[in-house]
């Protein structure tokens, strides 16, 4: 300070070279901490910057489980990101099909995450109980040989059907880096190597839906492009948030804007909360109660079918079991979905607006008005999202909706759709091979915890184990990679923590993973991985409609602390295990993807070479077709372009289901239907449990996170708080006011958490974000509004799923806002 | 109602009481022709005006981000009224503040002091003129009112002729003209600014944005209104009853001045927690 | 002088607040300063009958940053001129005159003004006017994944989409004469409206 004064006397400071001397040399320091005599102004500061330092741009991407895959620019001064720019190349011109991939609010905070203090810094094992995230640093070294004699000792007591690759998307669409599909994933690759692990299906994004739809229209069911509602004179969506769920600028919202602003069209939004989807589409909002959408569109079944709005020759065509014409031979008399509708089915109801009213609560008028619109406007594009199937009853309800779909004859035609959710035109990539898996035995992903705590008792037919009939060992060591199911992320928190308590059922908890989450506590071995810029990858799987594009992310940064990528990590450990050279292949991670994208090129030898792809960054490409229209081809001709159900057309009554139906062991109340029926769940509208628990607690995507990565920055916390969105009319009866604290209880746990009071959500409805991060407090109650400290383990009947929104809660006042 | 506040809350009322007790003291001198005895007793109490204003300047430094770069607050003077509320108040205190001193060294001529009192007086009027005008921003709308002149102007009259009379009745001058208009002027002032208080808050109503209503600022307003009232008044009688017949009892006297400048704070707090804009 | 302006699109608008985190991520602030912010202006009630419900639910959102405006408020009470208008039309503060009196923060209805403690004086959206002289956006109209925001001189941009700068919740314009554009979402309300309110005061 002292020579800075010296300094400035010296030069015989004029008020003009003062100043430049201090944007020049950093005086303003000094300046700002000496009174002043004499004052400045603003007309003679220099306010244009200086050059910059040496600064470099490289190519990285966002790698999160949000249905997108967005590059990021990262500008890097002295080997530190110093902010994250988006894909600003090209025109953007849509109608030019030159889409620029504009990253959402959370990839452009990737640079907090990458460099957040909850970053894993080095190897640790666990000291304390799991949950406490007590741990203690260990080499690399040791944290191997922990893993692999664990390995080892498992193997030998139990067999391979004892290891389990959990259920984690924290790093999606790579070729090397992925975590998701499990199968797919490196992790497979090297216990492929070592005899084996025990599978899975199902997800939490589709468990229901996937099993459900299969059940119509055979194997995963598709929608048509969202490029394609250009075509479309009215847009129907159930329960499908793309603004909050498909949020990058070069992924589906944008899509779905341009289209839309093309063809005009009206958007109906179905959904209990009036969602930002609802906001930038402004035209109607249909209020719903969760897990009824079966009887809303049973009763729209019903003002067609009297109206004549269905399309009988397509029904006849195309479909099994919308009428007595034609019902399978082995269905009996009166089972057919026109029966149901009508009343003369097993239920004797007739399924009237009247009947749906009070079941949903939309008024009878606009049960009928939404019915007509949707049977003569044509062609009316018909989509789910993933919100709704994810219920108690959500395999038979997303079977539904593609009954709007079907009864006004909307399938595979342009601007029409099938009912499911949208599908999308994707690169063809050679990924990583991960070789095949000697053990067969898959569990359904949302029964892991049981499979822990009473695996040998689960079945086929009461558990939905494929593969096998039964499993012969409970699960005793988890692969928890760049995964926060293990608690955060799985239903019923509470009871997952018991589980994992007692380290004689589970022994072994491996957790790979960039920051201590609340499920990286409940690990016994953590290891830090690399964030996405500190290693190279292709990154793809990005849904983006019509304009698919992959992503070379290249090497930003060196690796932070200890951290080693999952490529070397599994390389480590098979040399370990002695199956080093059978996993490596002799490669480098760099050439591996050489390799894999050689052989790309292969099937498609337009694409450029590695080294301009390496340069260039991202790669777009354009649906030759124009747009993906589902099931097109058999609609043209389902002779020769049958479907890949039983019968071949499309399955409104499922023999299939019917026989599954007949063998299965159900939980009391459970129901499989080979019809789309509507039927009550567990923890539903109606329950009795409801005198205790009145509200209805739904989920939804929470923005400011992909379900729980970026939930430690904090910049996005501020911008996107964690609050329960709760009525008007039920926040005054409890004297809450918009952000109070309040607790959500039910007898499965507490949390806290702000309140939203809002219109925006139904009365007797309240919807929480999810994917914050559990954080108890001493007593057991969370504090940070984790919802699945609410929810159930209990399965749906059919995929034994995770019915995350079906679930009943009461709300308190904590404190006044 | 948050107490962020409190350097300009300082700062306002105590250069209100300051400029208006100097303008009675320093009246006094002007017009009177007092003796050099009770000039002198003036001039020491005067020291007490000085105190409250350099208070009050001290306070508002507390209220700047870069106390160290004050001196740039003069830049904008003729353009920003904040700018001119700074440089007349400090030209005030400079002026009346060397008045003060050539009176208390007894240095320079007669002229030369009559100057700079008159000078002090008529820039302590320009001060209080562009310190309304600091609040009347238009798009503050609880702010931008008559209100607030009016309360402003109020203070200087109350705790001005208060202070003043406290400070006056110490010394030998004697005027049963002077005694009695302090009280008239107060009293009414007093009255005065309850009609306006209240007259204020009734209007808090007809504000209103798509953001905030005004009566929503602050919830317990009509609380800290009667307080204020309460204060105010009964300061006003424990001062009237320290004056009464005969003697003049000055502890209770300034207990007095204590309840109304309180009083004073806590309406001028209750201002400063009504900002709104007219937008968000 | 050279006026810059921004065009709003609330009809596409999907609250996303990615201009919100962009900005904030090219500036390196923290929590404290929100430059941008993406205000939701929501209302409607609910009717019950009978078991079902009727609603006339609104919600719609207006991504506000600075407006640079004609008139600055904030311009208008600084008292060291740090607060300025440039030749091309952007309202700045010179950061190494503020003396962080916060009277431009008063004054301006728009909150663009915002007072950083660690520095000790005021600081805003200067409109990335470095990039601008080079000939690029401000790094929020770039980032905005629905297109809804755009950049550019002020006429220009009236031409193209009319001079509309109300809506609730935002002042008149009339009062500072921001540089913006504004096209209303299908619920938008009028400045003034009070049958709403801002629903997300915690995220602003």
């Amino acid at each position: 300070m002292a020579s800075k004064i010296v300094q400035m006397l010296k030069h015989g400071m004029t008020r003009r070279n003062f100043l430049q001397t201090t944007s020049a040399t950093g005086l303003a320091a000094a300046v700002s901490s000496i009174p002043l005599p004499f004052k400045v102004s603003a007309a003679n500061i220099n306010t244009d910057k200086k050059p910059l330092n040496k600064e470099k741009v490289v190519w990285s991407a966002c790698t999160v489980n949000c249905g997108s895959r967005c590059p990021l620019l990262m500008h890097v001064v002295d080997g530190e990101i110093k902010w994250v720019d988006a894909d600003n190349t090209g025109s953007d011109d849509y109608s030019k099909k030159d889409v620029q991939v504009r990253a959402c609010l959370r990839g452009r905070s990737m640079r907090r995450r990458v460099y957040n203090p909850d970053r894993l810094k080095y190897p640790m094992k666990r000291v304390g109980k799991r949950g406490q995230g007590k741990f203690k640093r260990i080499s690399w070294d040791e944290a191997y040989d922990e893993i692999a004699n664990s390995i080892t000792k498992i193997r030998k007591d139990y067999g391979n059907e004892a290891i389990y690759l959990n259920y984690g998307t924290g790093t999606l669409g790579g070729t090397v880096t992925k975590s998701w599909p499990p199968g797919k994933t490196l992790i497979a690759r090297l216990m492929n190597l070592n005899g084996g692990y025990l599978n899975h299906y199902g997800d939490y994004s589709t468990a229901q839906i996937s099993v459900g739809l299969n059940y119509t229209y055979g194997g995963w069911a598709y929608g048509n492009s969202f490029s394609d509602t250009e075509n479309s004179k009215l847009i129907v969506q159930f329960g499908n948030n793309p603004a909050e769920t498909r949020m990058s600028g070069g992924g589906l919202i944008h899509h779905l804007r341009e289209s839309v602003n093309k063809s005009n069209v009206k958007m109906i939004n179905i959904d209990p909360r009036y969602t930002d989807t609802t906001v930038g589409f402004s035209d109607q909002w249909i209020p719903i109660k969760p897990g009824t959408d079966a009887a809303f569109i049973a009763a729209m079944a019903h003002v067609m079918i009297n109206e004549n709005l269905v399309d009988q020759p397509f029904l006849d065509k195309y479909c099994v079991g919308y009428d007595d014409k034609t019902l399978p031979v082995s269905a009996p008399k009166n089972s057919d979905y026109k029966s149901y509708i009508l009343g003369a089915g097993k239920d004797g109801i007739e399924k009237t607006p009247l009947w749906a009213s009070t079941i949903t609560g939309i008024p009878v008028d606009i049960i009928v008005k939404t019915a007509r619109e949707i049977g003569s406007t044509k062609p009316c594009a018909i989509y789910q999202g993933w919100g709704l199937q994810r219920t108690a009853t959500g395999e038979i309800a997303s079977r539904a909706v593609a009954m709007l779909a079907l009864l006004t004859g909307n399938l595979g035609i342009n601007g029409g759709g099938s009912g499911a959710r949208e599908s999308d035109y994707s690169i063809p990539f050679v990924r990583f091979p991960t070789l095949d898996n000697p053990i067969k035995a898959s569990i359904p992903m949302f029964l892991w915890t049981d499979a822990i705590v009473r695996g040998p008792e689960m079945t086929a037919i009461a558990d939905g184990i494929q593969g096998k009939d039964k499993l012969e060992v409970p699960i005793k060591f988890v692969w928890n990679y760049a995964s926060n199911c293990l608690i955060n992320q799985h239903s019923d928190i509470n009871r997952t923590h018991k589980i994992l308590q007692d380290e004689n059922a589970c022994e072994m908890i491996v957790v790979i993973d960039n920051h201590l989450t609340s499920s990286a506590k409940y690990a016994d071995i953590v290891l830090p991985d690399l964030t996405t810029s500190e290693q190279a990858d292709f990154c793809m799987d990005g849904k983006a409609a019509n304009m698919p594009y992959f992503i070379y992310a290249d090497k930003v940064i060196e690796p932070q602390f200890e951290s080693r990528s999952i490529y070397q990590i599994c390389s480590d450990l098979a040399k370990r295990l002695g199956v080093e050279e059978q996993f490596t292949e002799g490669r480098t991670q760099e050439e591996w993807l050489r390799h894999l994208y050689a052989e790309t090129r292969k099937i498609d030898a337009s694409l450029p070479d590695f080294e301009t792809v390496r340069k260039q960054g991202i790669v777009k490409r354009v649906d030759p077709n124009g747009h993906f229209v589902a099931y097109q081809a058999f609609r043209e001709d389902p002779i020769k372009n049958p479907l890949k159900t039983a019968s071949g057309k499309v399955e409104i009554y499922s023999a299939a289901l019917a026989k599954i139906a007949s063998e299965w062991v159900l939980a009391e109340g459970d129901v499989i239907d080979p019809l789309p029926i509507y039927t009550t769940p567990f923890e539903g509208w109606d329950s009795p449990m409801r005198k205790q628990f009145p509200l209805q607690l739904t989920g939804f995507h929470h923005k400011g996170r992909c379900h729980s990565t970026y939930g430690n920055v904090d910049v996005l916390k501020q911008a996107a708080q964690q609050e329960m969105w709760i009525n008007p009319v039920d926040a005054e009866s409890r004297g809450i006011s918009n952000g109070a604290q309040i607790r959500i209880f039910n007898e499965r746990g507490e949390v806290l958490i702000n309140a939203k009071v809002t219109p925006r959500i139904m009365p007797g409805v309240v919807a929480v974000g999810e994917g914050a991060w559990y954080t108890p407090d001493a007593k057991g109650v969370d504090r940070n509004g984790s919802m699945n400290v609410l929810t159930t383990q209990r399965p749906s009947p059919l995929a034994k799923g995770n019915p995350q929104h079906t679930n009943l809660v009461d709300v308190q006042l904590v404190t006044r806002a | 109602m948050g107490l962020h506040e409190w350097p300009l809350v300082l700062f306002t009322v105590f250069a209100q009481t300051a400029v208006g007790s100097f303008i009675v003291m320093s009246l006094i001198i002007l017009v009177n022709d007092v003796n050099v005895e009770v000039k002198a007793q003036l001039t020491r109490n005067m020291f007490f005006v000085w105190v409250v204003m350099g208070l009050g300047f001290i306070a508002s430094t507390a209220h700047l981000g870069s106390p160290l770069r004050a001196f740039n607050a003069f830049n904008q003077v003729g353009v920003s009224w904040l700018s001119n509320e700074i440089l007349t108040g400090m030209l005030f205190f400079s002026f009346g503040g060397i008045f003060w001193l050539l009176e208390v060294l007894n240095k320079g001529n007669e002229m030369m002091r009559k100057g700079l009192n008159m000078v002090a007086l008529f820039i302590g009027v320009i001060f209080m003129y562009a310190m309304v005008n600091v609040y009347l921003i238009d798009t503050v709308p609880t702010w931008n009112t008559a209100y607030t002149s009016l309360m402003f102007v109020l203070t200087v009259f109350i705790c001005g002729v208060m202070l003043a009379q406290i400070l006056v009745t110490t010394t030998r001058y004697q005027s049963n003209q002077y005694q009695y208009l302090s009280k008239v002027v107060v009293g009414v002032a007093m009255v005065a600014a309850i009609i306006v208080n209240m007259s204020q808050i009734a209007s808090l109503s007809g504000i209103q944005t798509s953001a905030v209503a005004a009566v929503d600022l602050i919830p317990n307003i009509s609380s800290l209104q009667t307080y204020r009232i309460i204060l105010l008044v009964g300061g006003v009688l424990v001062w009237l009853f320290a004056n009464k017949q005969g003697t003049f009892k000055l502890p209770t006297a300034i207990a007095g001045f204590g309840l109304v400048l309180i009083s004073e704070l806590i309406s001028r707090n209750v201002f400063y927690n009504l900002h709104m804009t007219v937008g968000m | 002088m050279k006026q810059y302006g921004f065009f709003i699109d609330s009809s596409k608008c999907t609250g996303c607040k990615t201009c919100q985190l962009a900005c904030k991520d090219f500036k390196n602030y923290g929590v404290e300063q929100n430059f941008r912010r993406v205000y939701e202006y929501t209302g409607g009630s609910w009717t019950e009958d009978k078991g079902t419900y009727r609603q006339d639910v609104f919600a719609y959102y207006t991504s506000i940053a600075c407006n640079h405006c004609d008139e600055p408020a904030c311009v208008k009470v600084c008292p060291s001129g740090a607060m300025h208008k440039r030749e091309d039309g952007f309202v700045i503060v010179a950061e190494d005159v503020c003396i962080g009196c916060g009277q431009c923060a008063n004054a301006c209805p728009y909150r663009a003004p915002q007072y950083n403690a660690e520095k000790g004086h005021m600081t805003k959206c200067d409109g990335c006017y470095e990039r601008v002289a080079e000939g690029l956006q401000p790094v929020c109209v770039g980032s905005c994944p629905l297109r809804a925001l755009e950049f550019g001189p002020i006429d220009e941009l009236r031409e193209k989409y009319g001079t509309n700068a109300d809506v609730a919740p935002l002042p008149p314009s009339s009062i500072t004469k921001p540089n913006i554009v504004i096209k209303l979402n299908g619920n938008a309300r009028p400045t003034g409206d009070t049958s709403g309110s801002i629903a997300n005061p915690r995220e602003v």
